[in-house]
This record gives structure tokens, sequence and C-alpha cells, in this order.
């Protein structure tokens, strides 16, 4: 995602999705909380928001994997402590939604209830059809838009990318969809997870590309008279996530881990939210430098309950 | 656009500090809102926590020992572990700390009344119960239950927290208290023996009966065995759980013990509902 001006020009040429998701626009890999200053019986503090925050912005490109992920970070910020800090850039930000007419080699989000065309998290929704963009209103943010932009709603572009779809296929590795978390129950103590978690180094490159994966950690970061209180993305794949000040770790080994992200992803908070915490994008797939592959790990645990 | 922002801590001044063990690890922390409206928006039960911020240093979950039957004032026990533990022991009376809360459940309050209760706590571990003991004493809810069996035990006397409360309480005579030590100590005139071989010994009744218990886990491990050899089923066993925390909101991630969040599900469970868990606390 970077800035775009109309200067620039716009090629869809070979686009199939950005290396990052689109959840640090909402949710920014840093970013002040607060500010505090003075000692003792003068201390003080304020909330603060970094500059970036509430400003109006159009997300354009985000394709439907990404865009349903917003849905998945809603639940977990929107709840009832809502996050102020994600729920205002999410407010003041539009996301126009690009259909995927050319499924990528890794993408498989049709696997876990999503598609090239999802419209879910979208408030516009484009699609690249016959050389032009065509787009529609999703929710009334985005008719808003499209009316201020002068864009005539194009009701008839979600035909033609029906008709589109069918003739395209469809981004799945025949993962088995729909049985989560009911597959995963009882998995916990699986010896599977004793062999699956072999390669993982646990360098937590999946959890930053996730688009779904939401961890932080909370630091006041001091400099003279006073600091910031921040937040930065965290991993569960790191030992000091967990880490207790008295030495234990209740999850010390990368197998606890490893077991932890997978189990979360696709029991925990489906059972927590009712929505599956993986979206198909597939970057944890095509990044991760020892090929630890989610679908993969999905097949067997699935496939072992059939078995 | 109104509802506040939960990351802000209210403010509050330290107003006494009180050193419990000999070696000056625990320290209790007497504090009160800076800004008495606070109390209308941190109304807590037994059991609740809150985020404690040494500015600086930074935030960490801390049990309420207090009683919401006191005055208004808040009290944390705080045993010194880590990087904020070890700053808020450096602070002064006077000084401005923030208070963010309540979070978590509470003691099953409502199970608990017309039953007899069973305390059992080890070390650092008698804050969170010292919170439901005191309301469980307090004039208007003495009389919703009924025997009160209090066992605490530390390493050595010099380790034992809340001698003070602990003093007031040996005088009440509608409870029963027995403080032991692990080891024979000079100076030491009380019982000696673990907390689990005193439990056995004293062996409460578990009809009708509810034990709760908090404590370092090799203690809970061997009391878990002798309260159920007394009887004691899982449901009828209520202990609090540690985890590491940034938000205590459920949102930073860390805190789960499977689907269950320690922030936001607990920090109070059943043995029965830890029994369907994975053990991974």
């Amino acid at each position: 995602m970077v800035p775009w001006s109309a200067e620039d020009g716009l090629d869809l040429e070979g686009y199939r999705n950005t290396l990052l998701p689109p959840k640090e626009i909402f949710f920014p890999r840093w970013e002040p909380m607060l500010r505090y200053s003075g000692w003792g019986r003068n201390l003080r503090w304020e909330e603060v928001r970094a500059p970036s925050a509430g400003r109006p912005a159009v997300l354009f490109g985000v394709r439907p994997c990404d865009a349903r992920s917003l849905t998945v970070l809603d639940a977990v910020f929107q709840d009832d402590h809502p996050d102020p800090y994600y729920l205002q850039r999410r407010r003041a930000v539009v996301v126009v939604v690009l259909a995927c007419t050319t499924p990528g080699r890794s993408c498989f989000c049709a696997d876990v209830g999503g598609g090239p065309a999802d419209e879910r998290g979208a408030d516009v929704m484009a699609a690249e059809l016959e050389g032009e963009i065509r787009m529609w209103p999703v929710t009334d943010k985005g008719a808003q838009l499209l009316a201020e932009t002068g864009w005539e709603p194009d009701p008839g572009g979600r035909e033609l990318l029906e008709q589109h779809m069918q003739r395209t296929p469809t981004p799945a590795h025949g993962v088995p969809a729909g049985r989560y978390p009911e597959a995963l129950e009882g998995r916990f103590e699986d010896p599977v997870w004793d062999r699956l978690h072999l390669p993982c180094l646990g360098c937590a490159s999946c959890t930053y590309l996730c688009p779904t994966c939401h961890c932080f950690d909370v630091a006041d970061e001091t400099s003279d008279g006073g600091g910031l209180r921040v937040r930065g993305w965290d991993s569960c794949m790191f030992a000091l996530y967990t880490l207790h000040a008295s030495g234990h770790n209740p999850r010390p080994s990368v197998k606890e881990r490893f077991r932890n992200r997978f189990m979360h992803k696709l029991s925990y908070f489906p059972k927590r939210y009712g929505l599956l915490a993986c979206v198909g994008c597939g970057r944890c797939v095509e990044h991760c430098p020892v090929n630890v592959d989610v679908r993969e790990v999905m097949k067997e645990l699935v496939s072992d309950v059939q078995s | 656009m109104s509802s506040p922002n939960p990351y802000l801590p209210f403010p509050a001044v330290i107003e006494e500090i009180i050193p419990e063990t000999d070696s000056g690890d625990v320290k209790t922390f007497r504090v009160r809102f800076q800004d008495a409206a606070c109390w209308e928006r941190f109304r807590y039960l037994p059991g609740q926590f809150a985020e404690l911020s040494v500015f600086g240093a930074g935030e960490a979950p801390i049990s309420i020992t207090s009683s919401p039957t006191q005055e208004e004032i808040l009290e944390f026990a705080v045993k010194r572990m880590g990087r904020v533990t070890t700053a808020l022991h450096h602070a002064e009376p006077g000084a401005v700390i923030g208070v963010r809360g309540p979070y978590g459940n509470t003691f099953p309050l409502a199970e608990l009344r017309g039953r007899h209760l069973v305390f059992i706590g080890g070390g650092i571990g008698l804050a969170p119960l010292r919170s439901l003991i005191n309301y469980v004493l307090a004039p208007g809810h003495r009389g919703d239950h009924g025997d009160v069996v209090i066992i605490y035990g530390a390493r050595s006397p010099g380790d034992l927290v809340f001698k003070w409360e602990l003093d007031r309480w040996q005088t009440r005579e509608d409870v029963q208290l027995y403080v032991t030590v692990d080891r024979e100590h000079e100076g030491w005139h009380g019982r000696v023996g673990f907390v689990p071989a005193v439990l056995e010994e004293v062996a409460p009744s578990s009809r009708n009966a509810v034990a709760i218990t908090c404590g370092p886990p090799i203690m809970i491990k061997f009391v878990l065995q002798v309260l159920e050899r007394l009887g004691f089923a899982p449901s009828q066993i209520v202990t609090t759980l540690e985890m590491r925390m940034k938000c205590g909101i459920g949102k930073c991630g860390r805190c789960n013990i499977g689907d269950k969040y320690v922030c936001r599900d607990g920090p109070v469970f059943t043995y029965e509902q830890l029994k369907a868990m994975p053990a991974e606390y």
C-alpha cells in the first residue's frame, strides 16, 4: 500500500496482492497511545494519536481476502471495550476492494469461506473486466465516496463479475472448509503437533504478514522529561510473548507456540467470535522461510479426524 | 465517539505503603483516585484485577486485595518480580500511579451464598483471597455464609503477608484461622507444616462447602489432591490464575488458555473449568 496521486496513473497489470496486508493502515506496527510527563507527585498523562490517525483516505485495490480480514479485526477491536485508535482509522478510511479475476498461486480463500469476488469488508467493490474498471457501492460509506467523486454506480458490474467468475479457476487447494472449529476439537494433545512444528524457526514472519494477526505489545518509551506509551505488533511465535516476570512460561517451546498459532486461527478464534481467523491470502505460505504451509497443516488435522 | 478510551488509566495517589514481608519483597499499596468521580467507573467485586501503571516502567495486572465493602480506597499487594513491580516498590507515598479496570470476572458470589467457605492460601496468593474474605466477613454479608475456614501458609514467618489482617481475623469467633509456616523457625510458636498437610489435618467437610485457593503452583497441585480426598467435587473448588497480560481487555492476545482469555473469562476459574482447558498455564 503506497500513497497514490492521479499523475501516477494506474497499471494493474500483474498485480496479485500487496506484500503487507492492509491491517497497518488501521493498526499501525508502531503507534503512540498516551503521552506522560513529570515525576512522582507531578506525573501527568494524556491520550495521544499519531498524526495519521483519523486522516481520511481511500484504500484502492484491497483484495477480497484482506477486506474480509478487516471483519476479523473489527470483531476484536469493536467488542465490549472498543479500541478508539483502531476505530478512528476504520471510520476515516473507505475500502475499495478489487475482485481477483486471476487468482494467485498460493491463494486459498475459497477453502476458508471466502472467494475472489467476496464483498465482505468492502465499502466499494471494483473489478477489472474487459479492460475496464467497474465499481459499485457495497456500504453507505462506499456510496458516498462514489457520489462525491462523480463515479456512476455500476450495478451491472456485479453481474458481469459473476459471469467472469464462472469461467475462472477457484482459489482452493482442497482444504476442507466449514469444519472449524469442530475439526480441531480435542486435537490439542494430538501427537501430530510433535511433528508439524519441527521445521518452524519461530521467526514470526507469518504473523507479521498475516492480515488477521492483531497481537500487540505495550511499552513506555521515555525520553527527556517524559515519554510515550506505545503499542507495537507482537507475535505469539516469540518466547517473550507469554513469559511471566517469575520466569515461568506457559508456552515454553516452539511446539506450544506453533500449536497455539494454528489452534487460535482455526479453533479458539472461531469459538469466540464465530469467524475463522484465516482468510486464505497465502502470505504465510509464500514467505515462510522453511515452507510451513497452513493448508497442509489444515489438511493434516482434518484428514486425521476423518480416518 | 463518547465511549472512554479503555487504555487511559485513572490517576491515583499512593497514600500508604505497608511492607508485608521481612525481606521487603511484598508491599501493600493503599491508593485513592485523584478524582473521586472515578469510583463511579471503578465498581469492582472480589476476584477482579486492575492494570497498574508506573509511567516509564509500564503497566502490570495486579489483583485487587481490598474489598469493595471497605471505604473508598484500593489496596494492591505487590510482589517485586519484574520491571513494573520493581518500579512500584521504589515509589513513595504521594506518588501518582495509573489505575485501569476493574477487569476480569469475579469470585462466584451467587454460588457462595449459603455455603461453608474454605480459603486456602500460600504466600502472596492470599492477596486475591483477602478481597473475598473481607467481603464475606463484612457486616451485611457474614450471614450469607456458613463456616469460614482460612488456612494460610508461607515459607517462613517473615514471608507471611497481611500479618495485621491475620491478627484481626484471629480475634473473630466466626472465623477458623490456621496459619502455618513450612519449617521450624526461631521465635515462631505457631503451626509448622506445608499448607496441604494442614488442610488434610483440619479436614474441613466438603458438604455444602466451596474451597477457594490461590498460591504457588506446587501448593495448588497438592491442595487439589487433598480436596479431592476430602470429597470436594471439581465444581466446588475455585482458584484464580495469573498470566502475562498487556491490555487486560482481550485484544493484545497473550493471556489465552485455549479459547479462554484469562483477562476476560478469568482470572477466576473452577477446577471443573480448568480440567476442560488445555494445561497451558
